[in-house]
């Protein structure tokens, strides 16, 4: 998978990976992160690096499997903070850290489907961006929405 | 890992609403949704609320599902694990072309005859490739491609059979000493 360089345009190859026991150790606030990471230990974190230099996590995904109900819900989502807004440095990190939430959700058996409780403010945001549609209280995608999502973000390569 | 059903509880020094109404003041809800998924601020109870409310609209949901709609998650699924296994770059007889040739007519859930005819094969041909007494073309490749839908992409099912092949090519030490037999008069150079 690519991220956008916004200084250059270019697009830098990244990978995402399961956040080991040392990342959880290293993590703190200072790096970027707002929200308390250690929390999600009992959760399946995901960690967004540059192929160029794995020791900067530059986006996490905290996710839990719902097997009963096939599908993965999104806890939570951060990007580190210089990589948000009009002066970020790097673009697609959250797009590509919600597509690998829906290659799992694939590859697991769950049809894509992926799960997440949106900020109401937030609601239409996310329909418009990712293509999720609302399902009682929270925000759903499945079947070719979340194939979208994969190929625009992971591509095929 | 435990990775069953334990919800978010993330909580910092301050509140999750106090942190998402900070973040609002610095960036726009465009903005926001391209840099985060907030965690869930509700009570117990609400929370168990909406997750069995939930439930049963998921349960009903994965009722009303169309063939299509199964067809598609079944070849997202098997292209994704192809994908997964050709980073992985380890030849694994379970991904050989020919096995993985063989699920995706399963899949389909179509005869291996109907499935030749519409790709302009003899029956016997689709056959040979399943049982690996042949061997892919590219052709073949390319065929594939367009019957799956473009899901599975040529490069993918090439690179399935690239990567047995290379196996082969470095452990099949009968047919290189049977093909070595056959060369004369080669190259000699001192060690």
């Amino acid at each position: 998978m690519k991220l956008l360089q916004k200084s250059s345009g270019l697009l830098v190859d990244a990978f995402i990976a399961a956040l080991g026991p040392e990342d959880f150790a290293a993590m703190r606030k200072e790096k970027g992160f707002v929200f308390d990471w250690s929390l999600e230990k009992d959760n399946e974190v995901y960690k967004i690096c540059l192929k160029a230099d794995d020791t900067k996590i530059l986006g996490l995904l905290s996710m839990t499997d719902h097997p009963n109900e096939l599908r993965i819900h999104i806890n939570l989502l951060e990007v580190t903070k210089e990589n948000v807004g009009r002066s970020k440095k790097l673009d697609y990190i959250a797009g590509c850290l919600i597509a690998f939430a829906c290659a799992s959700a694939f590859k697991r058996g769950y049809e894509g489907f992926v799960s997440l409780l949106p900020k109401t403010e937030l609601i239409e945001m996310y329909q418009a961006k990712y293509g999720f549609r609302k399902l009682g209280r929270l925000l759903a995608i499945e079947h070719e929405y979340s194939k979208q999502v994969i190929d625009q973000y992971h591509g095929d390569e | 890992m435990n990775i069953q059903s334990k919800s978010l509880t993330n909580t910092t020094e301050m509140s999750k609403q106090d942190t998402y109404t900070e973040l609002k003041k610095q960036f726009s809800d465009q903005e926001l949704v391209e840099g985060y998924v907030f965690p869930s601020d509700l009570d117990e109870q609400e929370k168990n609320g909406i997750e069995a409310e939930f439930k049963a609209l998921r349960i009903k949901a994965l009722k009303e599902t169309t063939e299509e709609q199964r067809l598609l998650s079944g070849l997202m699924r098997m292209k994704l694990l192809i994908k997964d296994y050709l980073e992985i770059g380890v030849f694994d007889r379970d991904f050989s072309f020919a096995k993985q040739l063989g699920d995706y007519i399963k899949l389909l859930g179509r005869s291996q005859n109907v499935v030749a005819a519409e790709l302009d094969f003899e029956s016997s041909h689709l056959s040979r490739l399943i049982t690996e007494q042949r061997r892919p073309t590219q052709e073949v490749i390319y065929r594939l491609e367009k019957h799956c839908g473009h899901v599975i992409p040529a490069i993918y099912w090439w690179k399935l059979y690239a990567l047995q092949l290379e196996d082969d090519i470095k452990s099949n030490e009968a047919l290189r000493s049977a093909e070595w037999e056959k060369v004369k008069n080669n190259l000699k150079f001192r060690a």
